[in-house]
């Protein structure tokens, strides 16, 4: 489950239907950019953590019962480790399907307003507002400003989009940096929800070859 | 990975020439200040009087989009802006111009320098501004009707490092009944679309 700033840090992984694979960020760190991902052998889309993060390799004890040389059971546990990175989501592309993926990203501006003393505007006559007691001046309001926690966000989008019958069909999952998934038929009218332009070479879903 | 993208404004030179290009994160604090006169100072200087009659304007502010760093993404498109519809209260309008003025990479062929009055009001938007006609309230801008932001770079995509949106520019319209003081920061959001 993505937490607050896991949406930033996921990377996607493109499964080939040839059962080979192109990941965004490699684990020598170079960058495959989403352009180059063949849509024609694409059969699943994945969202994975970095490779860096070696604690997100699946890993697993198993144990089993042997007999040692006087024939007595003897019980011996290892731990396994997966080198495939589990992911966090995945989307299978079939027959007509194709991939949407975006990082929908926004900067927000602004801060939070601590407020802290006396108000003057709720005294009638001003003479009766209270004085600081060391410098003898009328108190007033401290407006301390503190930074947004959250300053942006980015908001996962991924799923598919089919042409049946001539009309336009999709299946759009948002992933929210808080962990929320959300998962919608249809695009919203909303800036979260709105739809988004994906680059697919319409010629590569005619083509793409499947194996299942 | 996702590239890094900063608010800018341009200020300062002359059309077509800014003399600055000041990215926000650069500032202290991260803002910038609508004010009587055409800097990038985080200060109390040069405030918006409230007038006696009519209404004084601040200097515009010209702002854009920039990557800064790239971190391997493809492209960006799709920005949008729009605010918390929470506008700074009575007296105090905060206009967008109706159109984008040209802002590239290659070209800052719509940048036009804020005139005005230091410390007194700014030249109106529409009347100063070559690339503006028409201006509406930033805060009518909402997630539920943003207002879309064009890309002049080539194919209207940004795909490359210091790659820009085009200008939107703002201006505050202060007002007889408007309140003296400090006014809280409002939440503006830029959003956009990358991969």
């Amino acid at each position: 489950m993505p937490t607050i700033d896991k949406t930033i840090k996921l990377i996607w992984r493109a499964n080939y239907d040839d059962d080979t694979s192109l990941v965004e960020m490699e684990q020598n760190g170079k960058h495959n950019k989403f352009s180059e991902i063949d849509q024609k052998k694409l059969i699943s889309f994945e969202l994975i953590a970095p490779p860096q993060d070696a604690k997100d390799f699946e890993k697993e004890e198993v144990s089993t019962v042997t007999h040692n040389m006087r024939g007595d059971k003897v019980k011996v546990t290892f731990t396994t480790y997966n080198n495939d990175l589990m992911p966090y989501y995945r989307v299978n592309i079939a027959q007509g399907q194709r991939l949407i993926f975006k990082r929908r990203t926004t900067k927000t501006s602004g801060q939070h307003s601590a407020i802290f003393g006396v108000d003057p505007r709720q005294y009638k006559d001003p003479k009766d507002v209270p004085t600081c007691d060391k410098c003898k001046t009328k108190l007033g309001i401290k407006n301390v400003p503190y930074p947004l926690q959250y300053a942006g966000q980015t908001i996962i989008l991924v799923g598919w989009q089919e042409t049946v019958n001539g009309k336009n069909t999709q299946s759009v999952t948002y992933l929210y940096p808080d962990g929320m998934i959300e998962t919608s038929g249809r695009w919203g009218s909303d800036a979260i929800h709105q739809e988004a332009s994906f680059i697919v070479d319409e010629n590569a879903v005619e083509e793409k070859k499947y194996n299942t | 990975m996702v590239a890094t993208v900063h608010v800018f404004f341009d200020f300062g030179g002359s059309d077509t020439m800014p003399a600055t290009e000041q990215d926000t994160n650069a500032l202290t604090p991260v803002n910038l200040r609508f004010k009587t006169a055409d800097d990038a100072t985080i200060d109390n200087i040069n405030p918006i009087p409230i007038p006696s009659a009519s209404v004084n304007n601040s200097f515009w502010k010209q702002i854009y989009l920039q990557v800064t760093a790239t971190g391997g993404f493809t492209q960006i498109d799709n920005v949008q802006f729009y605010t918390d519809g929470s506008n700074f209260g009575a007296g105090i309008t905060t206009n967008v111009g109706d159109e984008m003025p040209v802002k590239t990479l290659a070209s800052d062929a719509g940048y036009e320098v804020a005139p005005g009055t230091i410390g007194t009001s700014g030249t109106d938007l529409i009347t100063g501004h070559a690339g503006i006609t028409a201006v509406t309230d930033a805060f009518s801008f909402t997630t539920a009707c943003t207002k879309a932001v064009t890309i002049g770079e080539a194919g209207a995509i940004i795909n490359a490092i210091n790659e820009t949106t085009h200008y939107l520019a703002f201006q505050m319209v202060v007002g007889t009944s408007a309140s003296p003081g400090d006014l809280a920061d409002e939440t503006w959001t830029y959003q956009y679309d990358e991969i």
